[in-house]
């Protein structure tokens, strides 16, 4: 079996399963990118529209299931399955889009925000402390299995060839090598520890991401979200754990210890087990904890106050542009996890910064600096 | 403490946040020395501009229901006693602006009793 056909075909079923499940994740008063009032979440055309949007990314779906079968029988390069993908996430937005207008069009012909105080609410102190702390622990994997690299690495350094493999080509082999030097047979452990220190940095800025209180359940959603942030902090610690191993893996082929071509699967394996448990456990959790069960402890008595109808900040149903707004990382509106506020300034530096990282080794690549 | 703002209201946000934060000091949720969030975070928190929150705070400072310790902006319950002599100077003024507005719009001295009786028992209920 061709790698990159594998990892197709499973990105492929992830993201239509993803989608298909999403409606079920998101807070129940974010329908399909569209905020509606608590009163109106039992509305039958709301679950009209949620069973035409599984059916429609489940025929898209199928549709470009049949494409990634039949391309690679029809052109022999292996990378036309990626485009399949990109195919595949085009039509699910586009199925996402046009719901999502549907049920904006319901909202504001029947005026659901009419006579609404539309507000935004937050509790404090927050919930911190303790809990936040021991997430940080689950670091501590990661940092072992570093050092068990470097250490590895350091004894076999001695007895390695004067050339070494720094490339593996989609059968396993390795197709190109580079004379030994440190930064050539450490290179994954640089790697490890560059990514490493990178997810820490996403780690204490998940804990530092604001609270995006249900006005109507304020106590209630401060105890989910503030479960939520830690979760996820927790999932990003183990999983960069388990790319570690992977890495500790690829370097153990890099330095001859095994051979690549037979263990490829058991060395992308840890990858791909940590990136499961994630998925299926933000998937569980629901977006900004919205499925974990909390006492309810909120005496809400004036039903015209509900959250800010904030719809139009949202462009495309996708892209948060709030000019109006201090806050960086904000909730997803349809996914799990955390978007930018592109009307922010750090916004646009982030992105420049994530560029130039991509853009940088390849124009060393090609000698162009 | 629960803090909440009307977005839409004509009621100008800081203002909001302002009186969200002394009606949690009177009804003693909030007591003296305790740290407010930062403004910076509750201004996240609320989805509004950094300068809103900020110039709540600076009115909390002005009027002496908060102020700056070590970064921290903390409750200040307690300014001595000329500053109380000085608040109620100001609240019998704006009362008596107030109750002289209902009178000449023809509302009777009992119904002014009864409004304040009211808003007396609610606020000092313990």
């Amino acid at each position: 079996m061709n790698p990159i056909f594998v990892t197709s075909v499973s990105t492929f079923l992830l993201v239509a399963v993803l989608y298909i499940f999403m409606p079920y994740v998101t807070p129940r008063t974010v329908v399909f990118g569209v905020r509606i009032p608590p009163s109106r979440t039992g509305d039958p055309r709301i679950a009209k529209l949620r069973r035409s949007f599984q059916a429609g990314v489940a025929g898209a779906s199928a549709l470009v299931g049949v494409m990634l079968l039949v391309l690679p029988l029809i052109y022999s390069q292996p990378t036309i399955s990626l485009g399949a993908i990109f195919v595949e996430l085009a039509v699910a937005y586009l199925v996402y889009y046009r719901t999502n207008r549907l049920l904006e069009r319901i909202k504001t012909e029947e005026k659901w925000y009419e006579n609404a105080v539309e507000s935004s609410g937050a509790v404090y102190p927050e919930e911190k402390g303790i809990s936040m702390a021991w997430a940080y622990l689950l670091i501590i994997p990661s940092v072992v299995i570093i050092a068990l690299t470097a250490y590895i690495g350091a004894t076999a350094y001695p007895g390695l060839p004067a050339q070494i493999p720094t490339h593996f080509g989609t059968n396993g082999q390795p197709d190109r090598f580079s004379p030994k030097t440190p930064l050539n047979a450490f290179l994954m452990v640089y790697i490890q520890a560059g990514v490493t220190a990178m997810l820490i940095l996403v780690g204490i800025a998940i804990s530092r991401t604001r609270q995006e209180l249900d006005v109507t359940r304020p106590t209630a959603t401060s105890i989910q979200q503030e479960k939520f942030r830690m979760y996820t902090m927790e999932a990003l610690f183990l999983l960069t754990a388990f790319v570690n191993v992977t890495m500790l893996g690829s370097s153990l082929s890099i330095w001859g210890l095994i051979s690549r071509s037979d263990l490829l699967p058991l060395i992308l394996a840890p990858t791909l087990i940590g990136a499961a448990i994630m998925i299926v456990g933000l998937m569980r959790i629901g977006q900004m904890g919205s499925r974990i069960h909390v006492p309810e402890h909120d005496e809400h008595t004036d039903t015209t106050v509900v959250n800010r109808n904030d719809d139009k900040y949202w462009k495309g149903g996708a892209l948060y542009y709030n000019p109006g707004d201090s806050s960086v990382l904000v909730g997803k509106r349809f996914g799990v996890g955390w978007t930018f506020n592109f009307a922010h300034p750090v916004t646009w530096i982030i992105m420049a910064a994530i560029v130039l990282t991509a853009v940088l080794p390849l124009l060393f690549a090609f000698h162009v600096l | 403490m629960i803090i909440q703002v009307d977005q839409n209201s004509s009621v100008p946000i800081y203002v909001q946040i302002y009186d969200a934060i002394v009606s949690n000091i009177a009804s003693g949720e909030l007591g003296d020395g305790d740290v407010l969030p930062s403004a910076r975070k509750l201004a996240k928190d609320l989805g509004i501009n950094y300068h809103t929150s900020n110039k709540a705070y600076n009115l909390l400072e002005i009027e002496g229901f908060a102020m700056v310790r070590n970064k921290k902006t903390v409750v200040t319950k307690s300014r001595g006693q000329s500053d109380v002599d000085q608040f109620t100077d100001r609240l019998a003024k704006a009362e008596e602006e107030l109750v002289l507005e209902a009178k000449a719009k023809g509302i009777g001295r009992a119904e002014i009793e009864n409004i304040c009786a009211a808003i007396l028992n609610r606020v000092y209920k313990n």
